[in-house]
């Protein structure tokens, strides 16, 4: 095995590998802030039909994602007077004495011939005793954490009126330090987890760096920067198959790949030509087509929701601010004014709110500029943020930063009112990428 | 073509992919990061891959064992070239002080035009990656339109950016950031 590590140092090269999925959580969420008033909920732990214990305790799943959303007050089980999983048992006085807003209950089937696994859930609203809505997943024992999370997407959406996105994952480069026989070297690793940090897959692992990753609109697959050849390269690579294919490898650099919202074409940096510019590229033919003509730097191209026009960062002016480019007419608007360094731009859906790198007073930050107002509100009070990526509802932010001295992902909601920090187990964490709703 | 630079992909065993890849020069079309490269630039590639790979981490010292018996006969040798050229903040300009260093080098590849440098620009780490992505190939371009001032072919030069991805030294102090800011010329 050293001798093989040694290879790896040696040549530079890497490997592919789906590893069997982690079970268990490789980065911890802790809540720093929550909303002011949250929902108070009650989720009974649900009944489970089947033989021996339950695999998974959905019921905790759901309890911790909402909990985790900073929006929601879970009663914790020891304060609870009883376990109702069917209407019949629920005693709706009782759990408004205890201040519940909401009930959740359900229970779990196992079909032995199918080997499938079903919940069945239902939500009140404890003080009109009304349901509010009710439902069944099922799910192999594989993707049961998933059934888990489907029950909380449903909960939040008919309680906030907001998509739920605990059914997403995050896509994160993690960076390692290897010490073998008295050698030590870098190993960078691709690695994907669900959004409450739990099934870690690694995706790619090289002595060489890697860098801004990003999904496809679909979900199904990933775009990212490698260095493996000891030059800057992009990829895609399609996450069922593992299937990588060079997108581009010209001199110079190739960097920030963004994905269009209709997954046909890839945003990205080429200096082939000399200078920082941005390209689009259509994925089926590789063609290009040059998007800014400018001798300063043009980097982080990020398309808007509506697929019409990028964003992107350039010191045209003098120092990185944030421009749009319109793609039809080639017309540039610089968008961001205050502060003397904005960069790596993202805007949310609903095409309202433009997220960003902030430098105030020399001090590095995740700032939301509203694009209607104009007003810039600093999201973060950690030194060296970077690296923010919008969740798919438009409601959370993910970003790196640096917690004594270690790289760690941190989250924050777009209106700044909950703020939680997601701690590794291992290595340094940072370039997060928070993916769309992926429908299976 | 190196068969280091080849990449094989696999989803099975990770101890088979990593042989195949290292050990053999096999391997599609599709997944030879060099192809493009290669192509638009078939001279500085071919003239700088077999000293570059040498020394793969940028921190190395060694240099191909061929170069240093060559540069032996040289009055300037690449030994005592001093290779590491500093930036400040936010600047793509070369320091005064590195103006001598940089005669020297340009000197030791009008010497030889064998002898060929890839320049590698880093940044420190304030600041979004892409960006400093950028701004590291600006420092090292800056670097190698000075060299090419100074006599040096354009097929000895080579600009490569790391960003702010491989620190010299790691910290957040000013002392090890200003160590980071740096353009590192690889003979």
């Amino acid at each position: 095995m050293t001798s093989l590590l040694r290879k790896v140092m040696a040549c530079g090269c890497l490997l592919t590998t789906f590893v069997g999925m982690n079970a268990f959580a490789d980065l911890t969420i802790e809540i720093t802030q929550g909303q002011d008033n949250p929902v108070s909920i009650a989720i009974v732990p649900f009944e489970w039909t089947g033989h021996g214990t339950m695999p998974e305790d959905l019921s905790a799943i759901a309890s911790e994602d909402l909990f985790r959303s900073g929006q929601f007050e879970p009663m914790s089980r020891s304060n609870m007077l009883s376990f109702p999983h069917y209407k019949k048992e629920v005693h709706f006085r009782d759990w408004r004495l205890l201040g519940a807003e909401y009930l959740l209950i359900g229970h779990v089937d196992y079909d032995e011939l199918e080997k499938l696994y079903s919940a069945h859930y239902v939500l009140y609203n404890v003080p009109s005793g009304r349901q509010v809505v009710a439902g069944m997943f099922s799910s192999n024992a594989l993707n049961l954490r998933d059934i888990g999370h489907a029950i909380s997407d449903r909960v939040y959406e008919k309680i906030t009126g907001i998509t739920g996105n605990f059914s997403t994952r995050i896509l994160y480069v993690t960076e390692h330090l290897i010490e073998v026989n008295g050698s030590s070297f870098k190993e960078y690793r691709l690695e994907v987890a669900d959004a409450d940090g739990y099934r870690v897959q690694n995706l790619l692992k090289s002595s060489e760096p890697i860098l801004s990753p990003d999904w496809s609109e679909d979900g199904q697959r990933i775009a990212y920067v490698s260095f493996e050849s000891e030059r800057p390269a992009i990829y895609t690579q399609e996450l069922k198959t593992g299937k990588r294919t060079l997108l581009t490898s010209y001199t110079g650099l190739n960097g920030a790949p963004d994905w269009s919202p209709d997954g046909t074409q890839i945003a990205l940096v080429l200096s082939k030509d000399g200078n920082p510019e941005i390209y689009t590229i259509d994925i089926a033919t590789k063609k290009l087509a040059r998007v800014t003509n400018h001798f300063g730097i043009d980097t982080e191209p990020r398309w808007m929701p509506d697929g019409q026009s990028l964003i992107f960062t350039s010191n045209r002016g003098g120092k990185p601010q944030i421009y749009k480019v319109i793609l039809a007419t080639g017309f540039v608007e610089r968008l961001t004014f205050e502060g003397d360094y904005n960069a790596r731009g993202q805007v949310t859906p609903n095409g309202r709110y433009l997220v960003m790198v902030h430098r105030n007073n020399g001090v590095f930050h995740i700032a939301v500029q509203d694009l209607k107002r104009g007003i810039v509100r600093t999201l973060t009070e950690t030194d060296l943020d970077e690296s923010p990526s919008i969740s798919p509802n438009g409601t959370m932010v993910v970003y790196a930063t640096k917690v004594a001295g270690r790289g760690i992902l941190a989250a924050v909601s777009v209106d700044g009112s909950v703020k939680m920090q997601l701690p590794s187990s291992r290595g340094d964490v940072r370039e997060p990428a928070w993916s769309p709703v992926i429908r299976p | 073509m190196q068969s280091n630079k080849l990449v094989r992909v696999g989803t099975v065993s990770a101890l088979v992919v990593l042989l195949t890849a290292c050990g053999s020069g096999g391997g599609t079309k599709d997944e030879m990061t060099t192809t493009e490269g290669a192509n638009t630039n078939s001279a500085n590639s071919s003239a700088t891959t077999s000293t570059y790979n040498a020394g793969s981490q940028v921190s190395g010292t060694e240099s191909g064992s061929s170069k240093v018996s060559d540069s032996k006969m040289m009055p300037v040798s690449a030994a005592d070239l001093n290779t590491v050229y500093y930036f400040d903040f936010d600047s793509s300009s070369i320091q005064a002080g590195s103006i001598a260093d940089l005669d020297q080098l340009a000197t030791y590849l009008k010497k030889d035009r064998a002898h060929s440098v890839v320049l590698g620009g880093h940044a420190d780490e304030r600041g979004t990656r892409e960006y400093n992505m950028a701004l590291g190939e600006r420092r090292a371009k800056s670097v190698e339109n000075y060299l090419l001032l100074q006599g040096a072919y354009r097929s000895q030069l080579e600009a490569v950016s790391y960003g702010e991805e491989k620190p010299a030294m790691a910290g957040q102090g000013n002392a090890s950031m200003a160590k980071n800011r740096r353009v590192e010329a690889k003979l």
